[in-house]
């Protein structure tokens, strides 16, 4: 067994080992709260990135096309086309979907983040939350799994694997390697200057009965609403707990109209992005 | 993302008419008949949720679309909208990700209740042992949702 101490000392290594934060996304979010933030600016900031340029130029092509019109080359005038907030979008999800897709945690925990993004993107507008936030928020909330995975992926997926039947997956971390994941990852986002939100958010998002703050609720409920979807379907997806507290936090209740909503995009939402992925050759 | 649906209004009378069921009430109340399993009287809502890149010209949103501009609600597409070229690419600009379209062809009873027996005991097996005090009002509500793949 690694002491928690020991872990604590590998922090610097470890978030070595770990695919770069995109900066991109940081630069956003910096930006986010700054309405006149403007669409050649973000772009510039995007325009060394292949992946974003070709999704934004991909966006603006797809109605190109139905307008019978030639494809764009130019991401200026793709960003133009699409407009601010389908760019934002892009970015966030572009950025931190390739940050996930270079690290080492294997096909479930890929897709487990995405369904949480989503999903918490989905809750956050029913709750006013930045929808930004939410959706790397989401991406992160399980980065101390991936650093399980640098550590000693064979006792990890045990463990994971023995934790799907009782749900003791917390427990069986501190057993193995002195400390669970909301802890190794709220040390991995101290250590990136992330925001304190995020840094709280990662620590509590399996608790039962705390809210920190209306992000933290947020993907705290996502987590949940994630498995209860069943997105990814799988499995090691259980509901034995629900964060009633976050729930009243935000306001929202299970059986309301958009709540029912929400269950469908969520659901209509992650798909795609599997679809997508395959298309991809993922 | 910064666009909601607007399901404050006309939410109850919609969801009616897609279900095919009648919004208004009976004047004089008869006793109940007894209620049949779940499966049995479930019935396809009528629609399904479509990522906004999947959208095609001629398709019919199903529920109340809001498009907004920082805070302004800048585009509205109500109930029974057909897509255009145009409405697509509002649509994206907006940021909307996905939007409920309007069933060409719904699954028949016999086949839609098949789908939800399978979908209530992949939930029971989801929320296994039984659901608690704190997991029961979501369970419930995906009960009565019924299945999203239809």
């Amino acid at each position: 067994m690694l002491g928690g101490r020991d872990i604590m000392a590998e922090v610097p290594k470890l978030a070595d080992a770990l695919p770069p934060f995109p900066g991109i996304v940081l630069q956003l979010l910096d930006r986010l709260h700054d309405e006149e933030s403007s669409l050649d600016a973000l772009v510039r900031l995007a325009r060394n990135d292949p992946v974003i340029i070709s999704n934004i130029l991909a966006n603006a092509n797809h109605i190109r096309r139905m307008r019978v019109q030639s494809d764009l080359s130019d991401p200026f005038a793709a960003a133009s086309l699409i407009g601010l907030n389908r760019l934002r979008g892009i970015v966030v999800a572009a950025g931190m979907n390739q940050f996930l897709e270079k690290g080492k945690g294997g096909a479930f925990l890929f897709h487990h983040s995405q369904a949480v993004a989503i999903v918490a993107q989905e809750l956050a507008v029913l709750c006013g939350v930045s929808t930004e936030m939410a959706y790397v928020a989401g991406i992160l909330h399980d980065i101390g799994q991936l650093c399980f995975h640098i550590l000693d992926e064979q006792a990890f997926k045990e463990a994971y694997e023995q934790s799907s039947v009782d749900g003791k997956l917390l427990e069986r971390e501190v057993d193995i390697f002195g400390l669970d994941h909301c802890r190794i990852g709220a040390l991995i986002a101290e250590h990136w200057n992330l925001p304190e939100e995020f840094v709280s958010t990662i620590l509590t998002h399996h608790d039962e009965a705390t809210v920190t703050s209306r992000l933290q609720a947020t993907i705290c409920l996502a987590e949940t609403l994630a498995r209860a979807l069943d997105i990814p379907p799988s499995q090691k997806n259980r509901v034995t707990k629900v964060n009633v507290l976050a729930l009243d936090t935000l306001g929202l209740r299970w059986n309301s109209p958009e709540m029912l909503d929400c269950f469908g995009r969520c659901h209509a939402r992650f798909h795609q992005l599997l679809d997508d992925g395959h298309h991809e050759g993922r | 993302m910064s666009v909601q649906d607007d399901r404050r209004s006309e939410v109850d009378v919609e969801v009616a008419s897609l279900d095919g069921e009648s919004a208004s009430a009976p004047s004089t109340p008869e006793p109940p008949p007894p209620p049949p399993p779940p499966a049995a009287q479930a019935t396809p809502r009528g629609y399904s949720w479509l990522a906004t890149m999947d959208l095609q010209p001629g398709m019919v949103i199903a529920r109340p679309v809001v498009g907004t501009t920082g805070s302004r609600a800048t585009m509205h597409l109500a109930i029974g909208s057909v897509i255009t070229v145009d409405t697509l690419a509002q649509l994206v600009n907006k940021g909307v990700e996905c939007v409920a379209i309007l069933d060409d062809h719904p699954p028949d009873p016999e086949t839609y209740a098949g789908i939800v027996l399978r979908y209530e005991a992949r939930l029971r097996q989801i929320f296994e042992p039984e659901p608690d005090d704190t997991c029961r009002p979501l369970f419930e509500a995906l009960i009565d949702n019924g299945p999203l793949e239809c």
